[in-house]
């Protein structure tokens, strides 16, 4: 008769217990593998966002009261000043607010266009001057879900408005999402004659045009959520981000990054002692 | 009959084999570890750019400050309050005042090396308060110096005005964490830049 032996008792204890504790280790180095992958992800789609952002909104503000006719003057900010009053629809939607909504503020930087002269809005529609349309006058409105109409949730949103006509160009566009809010101050000269910026304050306190000189943004940016179970920070602590004037608050653990600039206005600072 | 003779492995056999699989494995634990300090120091990279970046647009927005040496350093800035030129928040809107060229330069400074609450968690709320980029990095600092005058004389500080600056960001990064020694365990990862004054 054929004897057969198998495992003892002891040998499978053993074994298993040695499994375990391999596939224990296996296990955990699978879980930081994974948690791994969405910080590194997390760090780089804010990094991402936040460079991109900060690119296109310096290029955009630095534009401010661009006029090739250097004598004359264009504001470099759509605030109430002169002819335009913010309170009229449609021009309301697209003045420079403080504190517009949850996710910050609106910015609007106004250019000039002369005869000859033609560019781009944001969703690149031509914008001509010419021999018949005269000099004119846009601006080109930012903010997070600027848009009243808007749906979308985290979106900077980039609109062109035709000031001398009274009407937008193109309704807002996102540019990118992922942006929880946008803030911004405007850099006021002490004198209408200094070049130098004295005081950094929010646009509603702004009552000249004449002073401004440079304007300071901030963005929150954010990663795509990542449900639940896979948070990137481990303890939900409190975490408040103040972006210039305004406070932030979040518990729900998520990456986020705060990106500043400073823009200083080359068209407003030329044009200071000669208005 | 013959009975087959079966050799399996030996207890001794398997334990070295799991021996050697959880060195294998700790070796990509360590991997990990080092991916996500990298990417870390990275990101801190990039934010020391943004960083001195925005100083640079400061320094241009108050040009005479910079042409005075305004933004020279000496040493460590003063973390303790200055005078607020700008608009912030700290616990509810607070509003600015006026300043000179110098006090702008000396905000600005502040701003950068500090941000406004020193303090980036508070134990007892169990919050943590980022407000300002320089909080997302360890320890920053600053060092401005002028390296360019012309014979221009700045009418504000009465010597010749500053034409070029350089800009030097210096913080600290963990990735010698795992150094025997307290002094390895940091080291310092730094962003400079040269800049010409408008």
């Amino acid at each position: 008769m054929l004897k057969q032996k198998g495992f003892s008792l002891i040998e499978l204890m053993v074994a298993s217990v040695i499994g375990i504790v391999l596939l224990a280790g296996v296990t955990n180095l699978l879980i930081t593998t994974n948690r791994t992958v969405s910080l590194s992800d997390g760090v780089a789609q804010n990094q991402e966002t936040g460079r991109f952002a900060m690119a296109y909104l310096s290029k955009h503000l630095r534009e401010a009261g661009y006029n090739p006719d250097f004598i004359a003057f264009t504001p470099p900010l759509l605030i109430t000043s002169g002819d335009i009053d913010c309170t009229a629809s449609p021009i309301n939607d697209a003045c420079a607010v403080n504190n517009l909504s949850s996710r910050g503020d609106r910015i609007s930087v106004v250019f000039t266009l002369v005869d000859g002269e033609s560019a781009r809005s944001c969703a690149g529609t031509d914008l001509v001057a010419d021999a018949a349309t005269g000099t004119r006058q846009f601006a080109t409105v930012f903010g997070v879900n600027s848009n009243p109409l808007s749906t979308s949730e985290k979106d900077l949103q980039c609109g062109t408005f035709d000031i001398d006509n009274n009407t937008w160009i193109d309704s807002n566009i996102s540019i990118l999402s992922n942006v929880e809010a946008f803030d911004f101050l405007v850099g006021l000269a002490a004198t209408s004659d200094s070049k130098s910026t004295s005081r950094y304050v929010t646009v509603d306190q702004v009552t000249d045009n004449n002073l401004i000189r440079s304007i300071r943004i901030a963005i929150l940016t954010t990663s795509q959520d990542q449900g639940d179970k896979n948070k990137l920070q481990s303890q939900l602590s409190t975490r408040k981000y103040a972006l210039l004037d305004s406070v932030y608050e979040f518990t729900d653990g998520q990456l986020r990054n705060i990106f500043s600039n400073t823009i200083e206005l080359p068209n407003s600072i030329e044009a200071a002692g000669l208005n | 009959m013959i009975t087959p003779r079966q050799n399996g492995f030996a207890m001794i056999e398997i334990m070295v084999t799991a021996v050697i699989l959880a060195i294998g494995i700790s070796g990509m634990g360590v991997l990990l570890l080092k991916s996500i300090q990298s990417s870390q120091d990275n990101s801190q990279k990039s934010q020391g750019m943004w960083i001195v970046q925005d100083l640079v647009g400061r320094m241009r927005a108050n040009s005479e400050g910079m042409r005075a040496k305004a933004y020279e350093t000496s040493g460590a800035v003063n973390c303790t309050q200055v005078k607020m030129c700008s608009d912030y928040n700290d616990d509810g809107f607070k509003s600015s005042e006026s300043c000179t060229t110098r006090e702008m330069a000396n905000f600005d400074r502040w701003i950068t090396a500090c941000g406004v609450s020193a303090q980036v968690y508070d134990a007892a709320s169990d919050t943590y308060l980022y407000d300002s980029p320089a909080d997302s990095i360890i320890n920053p600092e600053l060092n401005v110096t002028c390296t360019d005058t012309t014979d221009r004389t700045s009418s504000y500080s009465g010597e010749d005005d500053c034409v070029r600056y350089f800009i030097e960001l210096t913080w600290d990064t963990k990735l010698q964490q795992g150094a025997p020694d307290a002094a390895d365990r940091t080291f310092k990862s730094q962003f400079s830049m040269v800049m010409e004054s408008n």
